[in-house]
């Protein structure tokens, strides 16, 4: 009886083994294919924001140079997203102390087909929604060149 | 003398025949989410162009004073904007922080397009020409 349990548990243990090294049937995996793949299309979505002047000459020109400055600040996040920023920083420590500190942040973006889906305007505050959708394959056809 | 007539007519033609295409291209700068600079620019193309044709949007707009197109573009220009935002627009961000101060400068091109308007009834449908 003590014999047959373990040729079980060894028979058990020996399919195991076999079936951790067997290969998935999946095809390789073509870095081309991706680029052609329409299923991973994601969106991009950001809220851009500006300001009404205090100096124009009607409140209507306010609220319209409010609109362009939400949406230029709209397309720089959407720049950050597809592209990133570049980062440069540098602090001054001295008798352990912070003397100073600088950051820059800069973006530099080619943005195509971005959609302005909602805008808003409350307390002086013009907000866009802006969209961009974007899959590998269209990152392909818009962008690399 | 002669060739310079002909050069003349040939001018001419072109300029007519092109009338009906016009350039595009806008930049605006922010500092702090405030407008500080904009550059607006429509101007006739002069040179014939034939490319194809992407539609980028139809809009309300008639022309009941028959300005001649190139100064209604221009006199509706915010109204047509809009439409030019799809097309390929560079963007160049600087945003600096030292210590307590922030700066933040915004400047965005939509580069040089041309275009076509089709007036018809009382919208506009604009083409970019690629």
């Amino acid at each position: 009886m003590n014999r047959w349990f373990v040729t079980l548990l060894a028979s058990l243990g020996f399919v195991i083994l076999i079936a951790g090294c067997s290969s998935k049937n999946e095809p390789p995996k073509n870095p081309k294919d991706a680029a052609y793949d329409f299923s991973n299309e994601k969106s991009i979505v950001v809220y851009g924001e500006g300001i009404a002047s205090q100096n124009t000459v009607s409140p209507a020109q306010a609220i319209a140079l409010a609109k362009r400055a939400a949406i230029t600040d709209g397309y720089r996040q959407l720049g950050e997203k597809l592209y990133g920023v570049k980062i440069n920083s540098s602090e001054t420590v001295r008798d352990a102390m912070l003397r100073d500190s600088r950051i820059t942040a800069q973006v530099n973006a080619l943005i195509k087909d971005a959609a302005i889906t909602d805008a808003t305007f409350k307390d002086g505050l013009y907000s866009v929604r802006m969209e961009v959708t974007m899959s590998a394959r269209r990152w392909h056809e818009l962008f690399a060149y | 003398m002669a060739r310079t007539v002909c050069l003349l007519i040939l001018g001419a033609t072109q300029a007519l025949f092109c009338s009906d295409i016009f350039w595009f291209s806008y930049k605006i700068v922010t500092v702090n989410s405030l407008v500080i600079y904009e550059q607006k620019n429509i101007a006739s193309a002069m040179i014939p162009y034939e490319g194809k044709l992407q539609e980028l949007c139809t809009i309300e707009l008639t022309n009941p004073l028959n300005l001649p197109k190139e100064q209604f573009l221009r006199k509706h220009f915010d109204d047509i904007l809009p439409c030019f935002y799809q097309i390929s627009s560079h963007l160049l961000a600087w945003n600096e922080q030292h210590l307590k101060h922030g700066n933040d400068r915004i400047e965005l091109v939509i580069e040089p397009v041309r275009f076509t308007v089709d007036f018809k009834d009382e919208f506009a449908t604009i083409n970019a020409i690629r």
